[in-house]
Formats: C-alpha cells, structure tokens, sequence
C-alpha cells in the first residue's frame, strides 16, 4: 500500500470493477493474464522506485510472451480448459514468467555495460592526464644534474 | 689596437720563457739576473744592443710602488748629474723602466766628506738636477743617500731616479721636511720643490755629520724635538761648521717651505754667498696644551690634532686667538679663527667636528698637510693612498678607506685647497674630485678605484697576479685566457675585485667607458657577472676568441641556465653556450645567458604551462571512482532503452505469431 500512497493516485474502485467484470465476461482470459503477469504484480508491490519504472519496462516483455498463448486460446474461443490446460504446461508459465525476468536481465545488461563503458573512458582519461603532467612536470622543474656541456 | 698587442705577445711569448725581454726593440731585460734594489725599486740586469758600452739596467717598480703618474713626462728629464731614464716601457704588459746604471756606490757607503766636496760635489749637481725638475714642473722626493751615487775621485754625485716610486715613500723622516714628516710615507704627496731642497739639505747634514747609519731611527722619532726646535736645531744644530754653511744649512732646512732657497740659488753654493735663514716667530709665553707648551702656530696646529679634547677647551674659550693676535701677532690667522668657532658653535657639542679641525689646522699653518680624522695626507697621494689602504690599512691610525670616503664628500678637498698654502693644490683637489667622480665612489670598497685611476701605471693588485705586475688590461686577459689563474680560496668568481676595478680603469683610460658603474653590474653569480664584464671588455678591445677564459667560465655557469625555465630550452641554452666557449666567444656566451626576449618567452611559456597542470590536476582529482556509477539520467535512459528493446520483442513475437 505504501507504494500506492506514494505515488498520490491510490488504485480506484473502477480497477476492481474492470476486474471483476473481465473476470465476468472473460474468465479464461483473465486467468491466464493474471497468472503470467504474476511476476509484475509481484514487482508493482516490491519495486520502490518512484514510477513503478520496473514494471513499465517488464511490460512489453511480457506481452511478447503472451501473445502466443492468447492465440492459442483466442483459436480455441477462449474456453477455460484451454487455459487450464496451458497454464498446467509448464513451458507456458515457466516462459511467461521468465520473460519478465529477461526484461529484468536486459535493463541490467544495458546498465552494466554502460558501467563499463564509462570506466574505461575514465581510465583512458586518467592515463592521458598523467602522461601531460609528467611531461610537464620534465619539461619545467628545475634539474640540477642538466646535462652539463663541457 | 689589442689586437695587434695579442698577436704581438704571441711573438713574445718565446722569449718570456727566457726571462729575456726585449724593450723598444733595443734594450733587452735579463729577468733572473736580480740586482739590489735602486731607489727602493728592484732592478735587474739590461743590456743596450745599440750601444755595448753604456751601463743600463731594468728597473721593476712593484705593484704595492708604481711609478709615478706622470713618469713617462718625468723620465725626459735629462740632467748630467742625474741617472738618465732613457725608456718607460709596458709592452710586455708590465711596467719597466731603463736607466742609467749608477756610477758608484751610494752614499751610504762613503762617510768621509768635507764642507768643500758636499757644497761642490753634492749640493751644486743636485741643485742643477732640481733646477732642471723644478723648470719642467715636477718633484724628485728620492732625494737620501741610497738615491745618490758617487763615482768618486772629483766627480758630482750623480741622483737615482725619483719617478720609479711613488713620492717619498722610502723617504727616511730626517731626509723630509716637517709637511710631510707627519704624513704617514703613503700620504706625502708630490710635494714642491722646496721639499727636495729640504732632502738635499737634508742630506748635506747627515754627510757632514760623518754619515751615521739611520735605518735603526723609528719613524717620527724626531717629529716633536723638530716642531719644538725647528728641522735646523735638530739635524744640523749639533755640528761644528763654517758660518757660511751653516747659514746655507739653516736656510735649506728651513721648517718654512716659502724660506728655503730656490733650486736656482744654489747652483753657486760653493761660492757661499751669504744666505739668510729667516727666522720664525716664536712665542715668548707658549701657551700650554695638555702637557706640552706650545710656542709657534705650526707646533700648535700639530700638537692640536694629538691632544683634540685639550685644544678644543682652548679654542672654545678663545684663548687660542687671543694667544696667536698677542703673542705671535697674527692678527689675520686669530680673525680666521674666530669665524670658524662661530660657524662651530652652531653645530656645537664637546668636540669640534673633522671638518672644523680640518679648516683650524690648515689656517693655522698654511703649508701643513690636510688633517682629517687622525689622518695627514696631501690630497695628491689618495691614490697612493688607496693602494696603502689595499695592503697596509692597519698601519694607519684610522681607515684609510672610509677616511678617502669621507674625504672625497662634501667639498672637503676644496675647502682646503682655499685654505692650503702650498701651490697646485687646487689643480690636484680637482683631479681627484674628478676622479671620484669617474669612479663612483660610494663606499670604502670603491676606494681602490681611485688607484687605478689617479696613477696610469698602477698595476693589478690582486693578490693573485700581483707579481706579475700587470698594468695593461689585455695583459691581465691574456693571463687570465692561458689558465695561470690559481683559485685562491674563499675567493669565487674568475675575476676578484681588484682585478675587476683594474680592468674597469684600463677601458676607462682608454676612452672605451666614461664611469665605471657603465658596465659595473650586479648579477646573481659572481661567475656571471665576471662573463657580463668580461665579454664587455672582449667586445671594447675587439680581443679575439677568449676561449681560455671561456672554458674556465663554463662549467659555472650552469646555475645560470637554470633561469631558463624550461628543460629542452636549457639544454639547447647548454649546448649553444658549450659551443660558443670553444670558439673562445664571450659575447655570444653573454648574449646567451642574458636574452631577456626568450627569457620572457619562457617564463610566459612556464607560466602557461602551470596553468595546464593545475587544471589536468584538477581534473584528475574530479576523476574519483563514484564518478563510474551510472547517474540516474543514463539510468532512467537505459530503462527506456530496455523498455523499447521489449517492444520490439514483443512486436517480433506478434510477427512470428502472425506468420507461423
């Protein structure tokens, strides 16, 4: 709920009216959306980040994953054992789950990767600074052993 | 001109390792064939290629006693009865003289004389010599018996040189009038030639006296018995002469200079014409100073400057005028005196000051020398003077350096000059005023200065050459170019400030400078500044390479490089200097070190460079480890990146699903 506070916008009546009215009309589709989408309604009440950002992102994610059971149930005219039957494929909810998590893995990827990127060019600066110090430091400190003409 | 005296001494340089040297292309010099000194100068024995026959030898005034400043005017003076100086010679860069051989032993050596020989013998030749001098405007002041030969038999005695040391140095205090007794033997001066006829009487006493041995008599043993008694009571009073000789004694022996006779009067000495000594004015009740009493204006001004704190009690109660207008009647010389103690009482505390004892002695007696601080001196021995200062200063009762200082400030000299009553004072005033004035004499150090510039043939006195004698500044670089410098120590710098000084008045004398602050610098290295006067000095003379001189710089120059600023430009700097020394170019050396463009280019370009390091500094120490964590922009960046890249999996995923 804390979230939910935050974000100043608490869940309206009207969602748990849409639910219930999927749940109504649609009840093999909102079974299965439901269930895959588990994974972001976990990270909706854990992520503590400002805009639910995590969520946001996972989204598309899990849409890719679910288009093909959709179909398979949209083919099926969307009876409930079709979905009993996909939901008890592990294969069905193992991939709807785990494509939130590769949702996940692709944003920590990116972040890594740009972690890196950008030591590296701190490392190559830092090089470059040193080398100009030292050539100055030689070229204008005083040297009492300067090579002596004779 | 050097130039052609380089090339000329490499010539010489052969025989220089012969200790032979030939002068003006005829008289050669046997440097180690020593003979004993002549006049107070060593000698040595020459020969005249011209003429086998006539005795000559080499005569080499010392450092510490040059000749005199106008001795090559002095050595024309020709006089039968005087040893001939026949050359005055500095091209071999020292100072020597040719004269006559004596033609017999001094008089030291001869003890029997009679009235009739010394008044023929001795006081008409040298009267003739002196009139000679006196004609041509100069002074002898060597006139004592090692200075006079006698050839024996009916012969004159023939006089040795006077110009090959400086005036009556070696003078003993019984052959010297009163005015320059007093002085200490450095500080006597030209004189007048009254003075050499003082000597000559003098000398006439000590012959008639039997000649006894006067080495072992302390200087200024006599002086008080003299002021006392008078020169005449002193030294020839004791002898039992004809009248006529002793008339003609006291007259030459007069303590008064305007009471002697001329040079002139006694060409005729033998005939004893009758000479007058005038008699001076004495005092019947003397007047007591300290513990002395005093009976004449000259004894007074004397035992005034020994006992200042009695005299000036005298003087400030008026009792020195009333005693010098009642009882010697000097009338004049009170009134005189008078307008100095009022001038004296404005300023007026327990003592008078230098200047104020300065003016009472000279008005007091005229022909006595210039007091100063403890100090008598004829201001035409300063720069006899200055050499003193350089080797003997402890002989004097004050500093003779900061005394010259003082001396030369404020109008002193001409003050007086006014005063003095002996001629030519004001001309020698002048010329050391001039000097000073060349010089730049601001400190006793500056002093030596006027040595050199008050005597032309004054060689180098650093200690360091000062046997060799130099007295010509291309002498002095082509010794310094061979590398015989010894580094002496505690001493740095390839040129000390003698040698410095000695340079500085050769250009000086040459017309190259006008005052010798013209290339007198300061800079942070003696060895630098040494290369800045020297490369000047290459420059004026238009010497030729120096590299003797350029490799003994060299190596210590470095710590001049260093204000070069930047390491490549040092040693480029290096480089080109090491190059320029061994083409012996002082100039180019100096111009090297001394480019003040690239100096200011190069301080611009360090100061440039500062600037860069501290903002790379700067920016290395923003460069921390937490500056590598992603910021929430990119973050926020990397969440839309992944959020696309979802889309367009799940825009693939519907395409596929459309498509299988």
């Amino acid at each position: 709920m804390t979230s939910l506070v935050r974000r100043g916008q608490p869940m309206k009546w009207t969602h748990g009216l849409v639910c219930g009215a999927a749940l109504a009309w649609l009840p093999a589709y909102s079974l299965l959306i439901g269930v895959l989408f588990l994974p972001l309604v976990i990270a909706y009440f854990t992520d503590t980040s400002r805009n639910q950002d995590m969520v946001r992102m996972m989204l598309p994610y899990e849409f890719a994953a679910l288009i093909h059971p959709l179909h398979i149930l949209w083919n099926d005219e969307g009876s409930l054992n079709t979905t009993i039957s996909l939901l008890l494929n592990p294969m069905t909810s193992v991939v709807g789950w785990l494509s939130a998590g590769a949702g996940w893995f692709v944003l920590e990827m990116t972040l890594i990767s740009a972690k890196l990127i950008r030591q590296y060019q701190t490392r190559s600066k830092k090089a470059e600074i040193a080398a100009r110090l030292k050539e100055i430091h030689e070229e204008w400190t005083e040297n009492p052993g300067m090579p002596e003409a004779s | 001109m050097a130039e052609a005296d380089f090339a000329a001494d490499a010539e010489h340089s052969a025989e220089r390792k012969s200790d032979r040297v030939t002068i003006g292309e005829r008289y050669v010099i046997e440097m180690t064939h020593a003979l004993p000194e002549l006049a107070g100068c060593p000698a040595c024995v020459a020969h005249d290629t011209l003429s086998a026959h006539s005795g000559v030898i080499a005569l080499a005034p010392d450092a510490f006693h040059p000749v005199r400043p106008n001795a090559q005017k002095m050595a024309r003076i020709r006089s039968p009865h005087l040893l001939t100086v026949h050359a005055l010679d500095e091209a071999t860069g020292s100072v020597w003289l040719i004269c006559d051989a004596p033609p017999g032993p001094a008089l030291t050596e001869n003890s029997n004389w009679s009235e009739a020989a010394v008044l023929e013998r001795v006081i008409e030749p040298i009267a003739a010599a002196l009139h000679t001098y006196k004609e041509s405007g100069f002074t002898h002041r060597a006139i004592r018996p090692d200075n006079v030969f006698d050839p024996g038999g009916r012969f004159s005695v023939r006089l040795g040189p006077g110009l090959a040391t400086p005036p009556a140095i070696f003078q003993p205090d019984r052959f010297e009038a009163l005015s320059s007794v007093v002085c200490a033997p450095a500080t006597r001066g030209n004189g007048t030639i009254a003075d050499d006829v003082f000597s000559l009487g003098a000398l006439a006493a000590w012959l008639l006296g039997g000649g006894k041995p006067y080495g072992s008599e302390q200087p200024g043993a006599l002086t008080e018995e003299r002021m006392a008694k008078g020169s005449f009571t002193v030294l020839a009073g004791h002898l039992s002469l004809s009248p006529d000789v002793m008339s003609l004694l006291a007259a030459m022996l007069s303590d008064d200079p305007s009471a002697r006779p001329a040079p002139r009067d006694l060409l005729n000495a033998a005939d004893r014409k009758g000479f007058v000594a005038r008699r001076q004015v004495v005092a019947s009740m003397p007047v007591q100073l300290g513990p002395v009493r005093v009976r004449t204006a000259r004894e007074l001004a004397w035992h005034a400057t020994r006992y200042q704190t009695e005299f000036t009690g005298l003087f400030r109660r008026g009792v020195v005028e009333r005693w010098l207008s009642h009882e010697l009647g000097l009338t004049q010389v009170a009134s005189r005196l008078s307008v100095i103690a009022k001038e004296g009482a404005v300023s007026a505390d327990s003592s008078l000051s230098p200047y104020s004892m300065m003016e009472i002695i000279a008005v007091l007696d005229p022909f006595l020398p210039m007091f100063w601080d403890g100090l008598w001196f004829w201001p035409d021995a300063i720069g006899t003077l200055a050499v003193a200062a350089a080797s003997e200063a402890s002989a004097f009762p004050v500093d003779p350096a900061t005394a010259i200082v003082a001396i030369t400030q404020g109008g002193k000299l001409a003050r007086f000059a006014q005063l003095s009553g002996v001629e030519g004072q004001v001309a020698a005033c002048q010329q050391v005023q001039l000097a000073t004035r060349q010089a730049t004499i601001e400190g006793p150090s500056d002093v030596i200065r006027l040595a050199y510039l008050l005597n032309p043939y004054q060689a180098c006195l650093s200690s360091r050459c000062v046997e060799k004698r130099f007295s010509t500044a291309w002498a002095l670089l082509q010794w310094l170019n061979a590398g015989e410098n010894v580094d002496k120590p505690g001493v740095s710098g390839l040129l000390d400030p003698y040698m410095m000084t000695f340079l500085f008045a050769c250009s000086h004398r040459n017309g190259l400078i006008e005052y010798f602050d013209d290339i007198a610098a300061r800079d942070n290295s003696p060895w630098a500044s040494d290369l800045r006067i020297l490369a000047k000095l290459q420059h004026l003379y238009a010497t030729g390479p120096l590299s003797g001189i350029a490799r003994q710089l060299l190596p210590h120059l470095s710590p001049s490089l260093k204000q070069w600023r930047s390491r490549t430009m040092r040693t480029r700097r290096g480089e080109d200097l090491a190059t320029a020394a061994d083409t012996g170019d002082l100039i180019k050396m100096f111009e090297l070190l001394n480019d003040i463009k690239a100096l200011a280019k190069d301080r611009e370009a360090w100061l440039a460079a500062k600037r860069e390091a501290r903002t790379l500094e700067l920016q290395q120490a923003s460069l921390t480890p937490q500056s590598t964590d992603v910021p929430p922009k990119l973050r926020a960046e990397m969440f839309r990146v992944a959020t696309a890249f979802g889309a367009v999996t799940a825009i693939a995923s519907l395409c596929l699903e459309i498509v299988l």
